[in-house]
């Protein structure tokens, strides 16, 4: 039941629906069905759901030191994946050893030397 | 480090291509009993893998000592998720991992080098024998070939069982369910007729699969020390699960058989395939199905279970000769619960088989082994596959048989019965004795044909039932000693020739006048 309520807020919100007015509408649709007490528990689901989606519709660029990879390089790589917005969040992970992860919705780009070096020792041993 | 691996490794470096392709991704949204729920991956399809990113976050070195990549199977798709099946550690799968498409559909690596080996569901050895080379990968998954591409069943394949392969034959390409109580010999069955393969000329032998689903590994490594005893783990392959691994991997296993058995099949070989049992099998699907959250139906089991069943057992055939003629002969176990066979998966599969072998635990707990009850046990296309020879002798041991169980009843009144009735009373009794067989003793079919015909021509006439192992032994002995081309004649022509026939009487007559100590009544 959770779920359902869960899934009809989100998809509301993310249709461009009042957010106010749909919180209100779900709670009180929750309300009459008397199911209140799973209030908190839809709010904390929608909160992770929402933030999970808005996180992937930002695209995001993980590289491992800072200026390493040059920003024509990682815009092309967002333009390859599709990214329509400029903008982007860069993290920094030094265990890539080099390179860069590029992330833009369901698709995702690996050029990470911490790649390359893993596959070069899976090649080796078997 | 020798230069050869030194140049192995620079050979690599040299040729690493560090390219890469965008790939669709998602995200585990919930994980539990081995099954991950996934956002995102929305052009995933059925049956297709994908692989989860347990190194995120991890440095080279930490991903390195990882047991290769952790691989899960796409089961369900649904409106925002797909549902995944965790083929490994499940616990290394947590919330918000990445996850990949590999656009693979389930496969299983084969070659010839997959013969002789002890594989798990994924074709990966663990007979610590070490890699196996392959050359191929078979989905796991399949359409059976269609009805233009088979031909009819016209070759047997013989167990080495005297019961069965004179009532009961079963031909290449055909599906004959063995079917039994716990303890009853369903397995021994199954081994013996892969033990059996090694009496057929070799280019004519079978490639033998024993897939074990859910087994106990003690049970499967004595089964693996029993065939390697025998000869038979060289034409052998065993597809490994234990009761102790994911239900998903006991749920492909067969359909991993199977894939193996299609590599085979498709180079124009004869394979011959043991799925023990699919009555565990169906039981690793309902767990995964309610797991997976599928509605459940009778006995939980999911509305697809027989299909699931139709669809493994269907890829059983006996290819055209445009195809290579080669074959597929399954052999599903079942076990049932009390002598059961109305339940539901037993029916399910009795009618999916072209035939079964119904093995009683009375039959068994009196002495009789292999405990078959040759009355309700059937062949459906096996008999036009029989060889002429056999097929001459056995006409005569189901009459009689049928004749004794109609008249076993009567037996606690043996002063009253008329002597017609005690001559086929005692008839019948000495082919039960003829019919009894050691474990993992098969007998070439040649022999048994010898053996029966013996049977069917007075060979154990006056003398007792307790009497007719030991005759029938020496009877065979005599023949392999002294009249060799008697046998070889069988074998080779696999007919019983008017000569042969002579020749065999003539033998009978000559074995009794030489061991006359057998035979204690006056002819």
């Amino acid at each position: 039941m959770k779920n359902a309520y869960v899934k009809a807020l989100t998809e509301s919100i993310l249709a461009g629906k009042n957010t106010e007015q749909t919180l209100l509408s779900i709670k009180k649709q929750m309300e009459q069905r008397g199911h209140l007490r799973l209030w908190p528990q839809v709010l904390k689901a929608s909160m992770r759901v929402l933030q999970a989606r808005l996180k992937s519709f930002v695209p995001q660029v993980v590289i491992a030191k800072e200026g390493e990879v040059s920003e024509a390089t990682l815009q092309a790589a967002l333009e390859k994946l599709g990214a329509t917005e400029a903008g982007y969040t860069k993290t920094i992970d030094q265990n890539l050893v080099g390179g860069f992860t590029a992330r833009v919705k369901g698709t995702f780009y690996d050029a990470s030397y911490k790649r390359a070096l893993v596959d070069l020792y899976r090649r080796i041993i078997t | 480090m020798s230069t050869t691996i030194i140049d192995r490794i620079k050979k690599e470096i040299e040729s690493l291509d560090t390219t890469t392709q965008p790939e669709e991704v998602g995200v585990v949204v919930s994980v539990g009993d081995g099954i991950a729920e996934i956002e995102g991956l929305t052009k995933a399809q059925m049956m297709e893998m994908v692989s989860f990113d347990t190194g995120a976050g991890a440095s080279v070195k930490e991903v390195m000592k990882q047991e290769g990549t952790l691989f899960g199977l796409v089961l369900n798709l649904e409106e925002d998720t797909v549902k995944v099946v965790i083929l490994g550690e499940s616990n290394l799968v947590k919330e918000g991992m990445q996850v990949s498409r590999t656009g693979k559909l389930l496969s299983v690596p084969v070659g010839e080098g997959i013969v002789g080996r002890v594989v798990n569901t994924l074709g990966e050895a663990i007979d610590g024998k070490g890699v196996i080379a392959t050359d191929k990968n078979m989905p796991i998954e399949r359409v059976a070939y269609g009805v233009m591409d088979r031909s009819s069943v016209n070759e047997p394949i013989h167990t080495g069982i005297k019961a069965i392969d004179s009532m009961i034959p079963i031909g290449r390409g055909q599906r004959e369910l063995i079917i039994g109580d716990r303890q009853t010999g369903k397995t021994t069955i199954a081994i013996d007729t892969i033990i059996n393969q090694k009496y057929e000329p070799k280019e004519k032998r079978p490639i033998c699969i024993y897939v074990a689903i859910g087994q106990k590994r003690s049970k499967t490594a004595s089964i693996m020390a029993k065939l390697e005893e025998a000869g038979a783990l060289e034409y052998t392959t065993i597809v490994a699960t234990s009761a102790a691994e994911p239900s998903p991997m006991l749920f492909l296993a067969p359909f991993a058989g199977m894939a193996i058995g299609e590599y085979f099949m498709e180079q124009g070989r004869d394979v011959v395939i043991v799925l023990d049992d699919l009555s565990k099998h169906a039981v690793a699907y309902r767990q995964m199905s309610l797991l997976l959250r599928r509605p459940p139906g009778r006995e939980a089991y999911p509305g697809d279970i027989f299909y699931l069943h139709s669809r493994l057992l269907e890829r059983s055939a006996k290819l055209s000769k445009e195809l290579g003629g080669g074959s597929i002969t399954a052999l599903p176990i079942i076990e049932t619960q009390e002598g059961d066979v109305s339940a539901y998966i037993p029916t399910n599969v009795i009618s999916i088989t072209d035939g079964q072998i119904f093995l009683e635990g009375d039959l068994f707990n009196k002495g009789i082994r292999p405990a078959l009850n040759v009355g309700i046990s059937v062949s459906r296309v096996g008999s036009s596959a029989q060889t002429k020879a056999m097929k001459k002798v056995a006409g005569k041991i189901r009459l009689e048989l049928a004749q004794f169980r109609e008249l076993e009843a009567f037996m606690q009144f043996a002063s009253d019965l008329d002597e017609d009735t005690k001559k086929r009373i005692d008839s019948g009794r000495k082919y039960v004795e003829l019919l009894k067989q050691k474990q993992n003793n098969p007998m070439p079919f040649y022999k048994q044909v010898i053996s029966i015909y013996g049977a069917n021509n007075g060979l154990f006439d006056n003398t007792t039932p307790e009497k007719v192992s030991a005759i029938e032994t020496t009877f065979l002995d005599f023949i392999m000693r002294d009249r060799k081309e008697i046998m070889d004649a069988i074998e080779t022509g696999r007919e019983l020739t008017d000569e042969l026939v002579e020749k065999l009487n003539k033998s009978i007559a000559d074995f009794k006048e030489a061991n006359a100590n057998y035979y204690t009544k006056a002819e």
